[in-house]
């Protein structure tokens, strides 16, 4: 008897069942808009030698060129494309060969840059070769935890550094133009370092901890009269371009909106998209044009239009590299937003090539 | 034929049905000139017999369509898109049946890797009915196949399935009387819905080259 027909039949009826078994099993996996979407819409990672997984802290600047700040230093021409490792500050008399110290910050001042490391303040001239000196005022044994240029064009520049073991105390500096540093506050509030600083209808104000602070003068610092009425920490400050209207946000997923120099706050808050997370942390915002971007802890970013953030939508597509990202801060230059991040490098977004998208980005 | 003389020219047309007669029986012509005709019988397959078939080679990804514009990374709209992807590698097992000696079916499993843009591997498994019709000389095996089935995709942490039509033809030489060898060259059109409730993404529809070395066991 020929069992060839039989065993035919039988293989073939046994295969049909593995198969189903297997499309079955990977259907149930499946989930989002595809894969030949995500291969359409993602957008490339460059090999311009920024590394793809660097933790962005800050982006300037200066000269004819950008800078980015991700434990070294990095730049490229406004004009260019690739980026360039720039030699990073050495301690200053530790022999020939000095080992680089690490950037935790940068500002910029003109065509000077800033730059707080673990080791105190440095600054160097955007020139071909930058050659950094360290600036006096902030002692090479304090670490810089944050240097911000106070947005208001006037070349004030706040160093925060790392509190003492013996002494929890945030102590803040500035300087005009990152060429000497003096001692202006000492905050004892140790809920949380401060984050962010803006200067607005007449004074700075700065967010520490749960509190925001205000002061005519950087060694005047006390807790605003005001407090935003959020459960988080407090984050990114901001100022809208008209200078009608204050926002902070808080790690809590609050945006807190002041239309009286922040005589009084009202707040929103941002609902976390899915059930696994309890809250969005905001991070920092900044605006383009009438839209406010305000970063987050692993959401990307969201987006509304100035006066209305209780109609924030989330900005990244599903596909984005920004979509679950942490942003570490925002910079804009001459129709260029930056979008630092923690371990996902820097994006970019040409603001002519946007038309009501603030979607898609370019991976730097 | 008359028609055909009229629009290419009588030359032209004797030509092209001579090369093709070269390549469906070049002992034939070959023969006259050097050995003795051996008369070769042409394999009869039927129902019972089998091959398995091995393939090796490269593929091309050639465009992605979709039903509705997609905005891509550039902040362009566009229907036609590129998938982004390098050459691929691509290897497949192929089990046949004959039910006379012409017709076959099947079933193929294969599987193939592409490198995306941002340097990440893209899998792909095509899982595959197939039915085929074979041409045979008696040095040739001219199987004409038709794949249908699904796709199963895997890029980094993402899982999906896409539907496949893959029309292709090998062209095989009978090396032995159990083994012949060659190429195949097919086409692979597939069709991948948006998974999942809630999205009203469009559908897209990947299109892929394949040129694959053969062997074939018969048995």
């Amino acid at each position: 008897m020929d069992r060839g027909p039989v065993l035919t039949r039988k293989a073939l009826r046994t295969a049909r069942v593995v198969a189903a078994a297997v499309m079955l099993a990977a259907i149930a996996n499946c989930d989002g808009p595809g894969i030949f979407y995500t291969l359409a819409t993602e957008s490339p990672r460059s090999n311009r030698n920024l590394p793809d997984e660097a933790t962005v802290t800050a982006v300037v600047s200066a000269g004819s060129h950008y800078y980015v700040a991700a434990g070294g230093v990095w730049r490229r021409a406004h004009a260019g494309d690739t980026w360039e490792p720039v030699t990073r500050p050495t301690r200053d008399g530790s022999g020939a060969e000095p080992p680089q110290l690490l950037v935790l910050g940068l500002a910029a001042a003109g065509d000077t840059l800033c730059a707080g490391t673990v080791r105190g303040v440095y600054r160097a001239a955007a020139s071909e070769s930058p050659s950094w000196r360290r600036v006096s005022g902030v002692p090479d044994t304090e670490q810089v935890l944050r240097v911000f240029a106070i947005p208001n064009g006037s070349g004030e520049i706040l160093a925060v550094t790392q509190p003492q073991e013996d002494e929890p105390v945030y102590r803040v500096y500035r300087s005009d133009r990152c060429l000497a540093f003096d001692p202006v506050a000492a905050l004892r509030d140790v809920s949380g370092l401060p984050y962010d600083a803006t200067h607005a209808f007449g004074a700075y104000w700065v967010t520490v901890g749960d509190r925001l602070y205000r002061g005519a003068v950087l060694d005047d610092l006390e807790a605003a009269p005001a407090q935003p009425d959020g459960t988080g920490r407090l984050r990114g400050v901001l100022l809208n371009d008209s200078g009608n209207r204050f926002y902070v946000a808080d790690e809590s997923g609050g945006i807190h909106r002041s239309e009286d120099r922040g005589g009084s706050w009202d707040s929103v808050r941002i609902e976390p998209p899915g059930d696994d997370a309890e809250a969005v942390p905001l991070t920092l915002f900044t605006q383009i044009a009438d839209t406010i971007l305000i970063g987050t802890k692993g959401f990307g970013f969201y987006q509304f239009e100035d006066g209305a953030p209780e109609r924030a939508e989330r900005g990244p597509r599903i596909t984005s590299q920004l979509y679950e990202a942490h942003i570490t801060g925002f910079a804009q230059f001459d129709g260029i937003v930056f979008a630092g991040t923690a371990v996902a490098g820097l994006s970019s977004l040409d603001v002519d090539e946007v038309d009501g998208n603030f979607g898609t980005w370019n991976w730097e | 034929m008359s028609n055909l003389s009229r629009r290419f020219g009588l030359g032209t047309v004797l030509a092209l049905s001579l090369l093709g007669i070269m390549a469906l029986y070049p002992p034939a012509l070959l023969s006259q000139e050097s050995e003795p005709e051996v008369e070769v019988a042409i394999p009869r397959y039927s129902l019972g017999d089998n091959t398995l078939s091995m393939r090796l080679g490269v593929g091309l990804p050639l465009f992605l369509l979709a039903t509705d514009a997609v905005e891509t990374h550039r902040g362009d709209s566009q229907h036609v898109l590129s998938p982004n992807l390098s050459f691929m590698g691509t290897a497949a097992v192929n089990w046949n049946a004959y039910l006379d000696p012409s017709f076959t079916i099947g079933m193929e499993v294969s599987g193939a890797l592409a490198i995306t843009n941002n340097a990440a591997l893209l899998y792909l498994v095509p899982i595959l009915a197939r039915g085929g019709y074979v041409i045979s000389t008696p040095q040739m095996e001219i199987p004409l196949m038709l794949g249908l089935g699904a796709m199963v995709m895997r890029l980094a942490d993402q899982t999906s399935v896409a539907f496949t039509l893959q029309p292709g033809a090998s062209f095989l030489w009978r090396a032995t009387s159990d083994w012949s060898f060659g190429v195949t060259a097919e086409y692979w059109f597939t069709w991948e819905p948006p998974w999942g409730e809630g999205h009203a993404d469009p559908h897209l529809f990947g299109n892929f080259v394949t040129a694959t070395a053969t062997a074939v066991y018969h048995f």
